[in-house]
């Protein structure tokens, strides 16, 4: 049962990012294929969960289907997709082991805080771990896991991909111990460092991919988040698979595949955590506001693929919603009186707005980093060259997430700043990841393909077989 | 930007957010108290007995001597911890907070010497006598 379901993970994660990228790219994008086989593994599972029951044999079927499917995708996918950019040299030695030293003392102190807090974060064991074994223990039970019977503090209403994967382990190796999530949260976190790394090095060569990589790894919310198995560092990990997807869609053609497959990805964000779908609905406004100069039909195109990709996603989410996820603490407990008192009030305006210009500098979580991040940012934005489609469409996913979540946090019922200092770093992670990759595509120079070295070779009076010294030319 | 200078601003902001985890971890935390740390109670030592005693599954009470934030509005308290700590080991047993009519009931008291006075309070005679302010009960009329 246990290979079987590694089978599964690895023919549906193939499968699926091969459709994308291409068969040929499947070893360079291996954290995009353990992601995407993870999300998949976990979302079958509640669907077969809800829809046949919680048996094993139930379960060996669902993987054995995965498996098939993976195959079968594997097959007929292009073996290229698009035209990739020229390889340029390869990254120096030393920034190679600054992110091997950098990766080491990040898993030290993770391990370090997994022996101190095994349960993790007390929203791990309240909220993520306390579903697992519910789902893992319950057997046809399983409804239990939601009943609105428990106090509102248990979240019943949280998807299941996190617990969800926690829980099928479990099963599979008849084990609870507490280094199951652990290992889930480490694999997860490590391919998020790993997929935004091989996200800007395909994009833009190995020396960035390299520093974006040391800068996930050494971001210290990013490790607290990952220690203390939440479903923030998972989420921050499946939004960067959507946007790595999304950004190679942009700066090579909008393939429908891809932004098909960034869909999916998109609605394993909404199977994460709620905010999942903020953040789809965010990246469909802006792939169609953010790209101003370009016709309106394929924008809209464009957005429409992508939901297209997340709507069976989106169809379990609803379903589940639905069906057995009774009550939301933000949306249940609200009264009308309540949410115009606060809307009409200044007060929770400005605490808010000083509460989230305190934060740039909240050390504690995130070191400089944030500061940098801003810094950045306004070092693109004020060198007049623009953002690239890639950084701009995904920046405005980020500005729209955090406008959408502004009013929310006004709103909803829970005392204002102790909500924003329990939530607002959350959040941030979610986006973090996301933000590195647009700031370091917009940072560095978009690595030409083989065609334009061509015929900017051609043109400089240049021979076609000269394109590395072309492309040194064009980037010095 | 050039490589060169991206670079060297990475790697500085990478050694101070390294850096500053390293003082938390080994310092602010004392590494050296780890040992100790790592073999403390965890949630489930606490309810091991009640849950050996207990359904696999289903609904039982839970009366706590701790009061539980109910409602979005006020923080969540002391209560809550130990709700939720027990939720979490007795899963995925429903704890029905204040309902003493169920069959089984979790009395869960931060002072031992409390379960006597939840039972009495409650119309409840202990099954499982209480183990670190941990009992089961059922109610005296069914």
């Amino acid at each position: 049962m246990t290979a079987l379901a590694v089978a599964a993970i690895l023919a549906s994660g193939s499968g699926l990012c091969a459709l994308a990228l291409g068969a040929s790219a499947l070893r360079r994008w291996l954290p995009a294929v353990l992601l995407a086989g993870a999300g998949l593994w976990s979302m079958t599972y509640s669907a077969a969960l809800f829809a046949f029951g919680a048996s094993a044999a139930v379960m060996m079927a669902k993987d054995a289907a995965l498996v098939v499917l993976g195959a079968g995708a594997l097959l007929l996918a292009p073996r290229r997709t698009g035209e990739a950019g020229e390889s340029p040299a390869p990254t120096p030695a030393p920034f190679r082991a600054a992110l091997a030293v950098g990766a080491l003392v990040a898993t030290a102190l993770f391990v370090e805080h997994t022996l101190r807090y095994p349960d993790g974060g007390a929203d791990a064991w309240a909220i993520w771990n306390l579903r697992a074994r519910s789902l893992a223990r319950a057997g046809e039970s399983f409804r239990d896991a939601f009943s609105p019977e428990l106090v509102f503090w248990a979240h019943q209403d949280y998807p299941l991909l996190l617990p969800g994967l926690v829980a099928q382990w479990f099963r599979l190796l008849r084990s609870e111990s507490f280094w199951i999530p652990t290992a889930i949260a480490w694999a997860i976190a490590a391919c998020g460092v790993a997929l935004l790394g091989m996200a800007v090095k395909d994009l833009r060569g190995p020396g960035w991919g390299v520093i974006a990589a040391l800068a996930l790894v050494s971001t210290p919310a990013y490790l607290v988040f990952a220690a203390n198995q939440q479903a923030d560092a998972p989420l921050s990990a499946f939004l960067l698979l959507a946007a790595s997807l999304l950004a190679v869609a942009l700066e090579r053609g909008c393939h429908p595949r891809l932004l098909l497959v960034s869909g999916v990805a998109f609605s394993m964000c909404a199977w994460t955590k709620n905010e999942g779908l903020l953040y789809l609905g965010s990246a469909l406004a802006a792939l169609v506001v953010a790209r101003k100069g370009e016709p309106l039909r394929g924008r809209l195109r464009d957005a429409l693929a992508v939901l297209g990709g997340a709507l069976p996603g989106l169809l379990l989410l609803a379903f589940f919603k639905g069906t057995f996820a009774h009550e939301n603490d933000l949306t249940h407990f609200a009264s009308a009186t309540g949410v115009l008192a606060r809307a009409a009030s200044p007060r929770p305006w400005l605490l808010l707005a000083g509460a989230w210009a305190r934060r740039l500098v909240y050390f504690q979580n995130w070191g400089l980093h944030l500061l940098g991040a801003v810094a950045a940012a306004a070092y693109v934005t004020l060198r007049g060259q623009g953002w690239p489609r890639p950084s701009r469409v995904l920046a405005t996913t980020i500005a729209l997430s955090f406008i959408a979540l502004f009013p929310l946090y006004v709103l909803q019922p829970h005392p204002l700043l102790w909500f924003f200092r329990s939530s607002i770093d959350r959040v941030a992670m979610h986006l973090w990841p996301t933000g590195l990759l647009a700031l370091f595509l917009a940072l560095a120079q978009r690595i030409p393909t083989a065609t334009e070295l061509q015929a900017r070779s051609r043109s400089a009076n240049a021979t076609p077989s000269a394109s590395h010294s072309a492309y040194m030319t064009l980037v010095s | 930007m050039s490589f060169r200078t991206a670079s060297r601003i990475v790697i500085a902001l990478a050694a101070v957010g390294l850096g500053r985890q390293i003082w938390f971890h080994c310092f602010a935390e004392r590494i050296w108290t780890l040992p100790a740390a790592a073999s403390g109670a965890r949630p489930d030592a606490r309810y091991a007995a009640a849950r050996a005693f207990l359904p696999a599954s289903g609904r039982i009470g839970y009366i706590s001597d701790e009061p539980l934030t109910l409602r979005p509005g006020s923080l969540p308290t002391r209560g809550n911890d130990k709700y939720e700590q027990a939720l979490y080991a007795l899963a995925p047993l429903v704890l029905r907070y204040g309902d003493a009519a169920l069959p089984y009931v979790l009395l869960d008291a931060t002072d031992p010497a409390g379960v006597a006075e939840l039972c009495a309070r409650h119309a409840l005679v202990v099954d499982l006598p209480a183990a670190g302010g941990v009992a089961v009960a059922h109610p005296v009329r069914p």
